[in-house]
């Protein structure tokens, strides 16, 4: 976008152009510089959009620990090989050169509010800083490990694969389901973390998919649901009628069992479980164990004192109208590491994205304060989910700042699930992800 | 020297009581692709006019129907229809 356009998209008229042109210019004197923490849906997408609405007065720094991302969204569809790593693969220096940000590599583990600087660990175990007018964190989430379940072992091998973080635990994961026996005797017990997790109906999908796999080529089989969750958290319609009918003879659901302690010492090999509803225990032994472990914000949030700690959030608290954090007023953090009741996911973590751009063009003075309540912040979600090889369902939201509450507010009449689950939904979900990649990277 | 002044004050006071429509129109990319063109299945946006896009999203926040469209266009006021038809209206092919 030129000057020119920049400043008629203010919607501002010809007069008022000249008096914003001169304060812009005082501006591009010394572009200010933004330095964004992770590469995924949400950081990538405000790397982008700032410098898109920033254009000179902006230099944007992104840092991730990764030369690529690996999308979360359509990598359950690795396991039954309709998608490869690859195709969801994003080369962050190409992401970089295309939307005119820099990517720098590195493993951000500190944070110096007081300097404006962040500290990162390059791949060759050196040591960088890059400074800061503002931060925007965008780092994702952690997990709380069961016992038994060793983080330290590479993704590739690991006995017990989480997957929920795409790449090497994905492929393992593969891996392990086309190693189950092929005589219906295969026995494969996945876990459902306590909420908030990235992605609701994530794990309502792997579950379908898997006894989609196990249906289709291992002569069905068992797998057994735990569920943190009292219930079905997300498109309790479509994945409830999944369950119960497509594969009835498949997928055990129980709800309100939470994780005990799991053990397993090689790939291949039988793993057990132990899990728990409060009253009475339970213990499976089988072929695959593949436990989503319960999910809290990046250990570099908690050690830059940008969560409350005290009253036992496990999330970033921001300003939810601006993404600005509630301890820090130079640090911004989007997407699954900050705490609202909009889901955890790499569509909506867009949609923050943009707001934020929106807000941080405002507080540096580039765009007009924002009026209230014309300019509500508003965001949406939108996820297809594939309940087979050839059929998907969707779930979609709208959330609204509320200025009394302070909060971003589901908006009852646009939240919904898909009403039947069919093919054109599964063709319509491949064009939404193709779209929202090109929107992100 | 005066009337301009008065002019500025009263078109930047219009000007920014309006919805942003292009931060809500980039909301609509996520699905519809980036400057609102489609790579795939879903429906290009860009090369609507203004009028369009107003009465399709109109259409689809009152039919009695709960299709994706639907339950999105029910996110938006009326003015903020407005704003993101106005700013698609003006993205190219």
């Amino acid at each position: 976008m030129d000057r020119r356009s920049f400043v008629k998209s203010l919607g501002i008229g010809a007069v008022a152009a000249s008096t914003s042109l001169d304060k812009v210019d005082a501006a591009v004197a010394k572009p200010f510089e933004i330095v964004v923490v992770g590469g995924g849906f949400g950081g990538a997408s405000i790397a982008k959009y700032l410098k898109l609405w920033g254009q000179a007065n902006i230099n944007v720094t992104l840092i991730d620990s990764v030369a690529a991302h690996v999308s979360c969204i359509l990598s359950n569809l690795v396991l039954n090989n309709q998608k490869t790593l690859a195709n969801l693969s994003f080369n962050l220096s190409k992401v970089a050169a295309k939307n005119h940000f820099t990517f720098r590599q590195g493993l951000v583990n500190k944070i110096d509010k007081a300097g404006k600087k962040v500290f990162a660990v390059a791949p060759d175990k050196t040591v960088f800083s890059v400074a800061y007018d503002k931060l925007v964190l965008s780092p994702g989430i952690s997990f709380v490990f069961p016992t038994g379940m060793d983080p330290a072992l590479p993704g590739a091998t690991t006995p017990i694969p989480h997957a929920w973080k795409a790449g090497l635990q994905t492929a393992n994961l593969r891996a392990q389901l086309r190693a189950l026996p092929s005589d219906g005797s295969a026995v494969v017990v996945m876990t459902i973390p306590k909420a908030p997790y990235r992605c609701p109906p994530g794990p309502y999908e792997r579950a379908c998919l898997i006894a989609d796999f196990m249906k289709r080529t291992k002569n069905g089989g068992k797998l057994i649901v735990f569920d943190a969750n009292p219930g079905i958290l997300a498109e309790p319609i479509n994945f409830g009628k999944a369950f119960t009918q497509l594969y009835q003879n498949i997928i055990e659901y129980a709800p309100n069992h939470s994780v005990v302690s799991v053990s397993g010492t090689t790939q291949f090999a039988t793993k057990s479980i132990t899990v728990t509803n409060g009253t009475f225990s339970r213990s499976e032994t089988c072929h695959l164990l593949n436990v989503i472990p319960n999910q809290i914000a990046p250990k570099l949030l908690f050690d830059a004192g940008l969560i409350d700690k005290v009253n036992g959030k496990q999330w970033a608290g921001v300003h939810l109208d601006t993404y600005q954090s509630l301890f820090n007023p130079h640090i911004y953090v989007i997407g699954d590491a900050h705490d609202s009741n909009q889901p955890k996911a790499g569509h909506i973590a867009n949609s923050e994205a943009k707001v934020c751009a929106d807000a941080l063009l405002r507080v540096l003075g580039l765009l007009p304060p924002r009026v209230m309540p014309d300019e509500a912040p508003v965001t949406n979600s939108a996820c297809y989910s594939p309940i087979t090889a050839t059929t998907a369902s969707f779930l979609t939201a709208g959330y609204r700042f509320d200025p009394a509450q302070q909060l971003m507010v589901r908006i009852p009449e646009a939240f919904g699930e898909a009403e039947t689950i069919n093919g054109d939904n599964y063709k319509t979900m491949l064009a939404w992800a193709n779209n929202l990649f090109a929107d992100v990277f | 020297m005066r009337k301009i002044i008065i002019l500025f004050f009263i078109t930047s006071t219009t000007a920014i009581a309006q919805p942003n429509g292009k931060l809500l129109a980039s909301q609509c990319f996520q699905c519809h692709g980036p400057n609102g063109r489609s790579v795939g299945e879903i429906d290009s946006l860009a090369g609507e006019s203004a009028a369009e896009i107003y009465d399709e999203l109109v259409e689809f926040k009152f039919e009695p129907k709960n299709d994706i469209m639907n339950l999105q266009a029910r996110i938006y006021t009326d003015a903020e229809m407005r704003a993101i038809a106005n700013y698609i209206g003006t993205l190219p092919k």
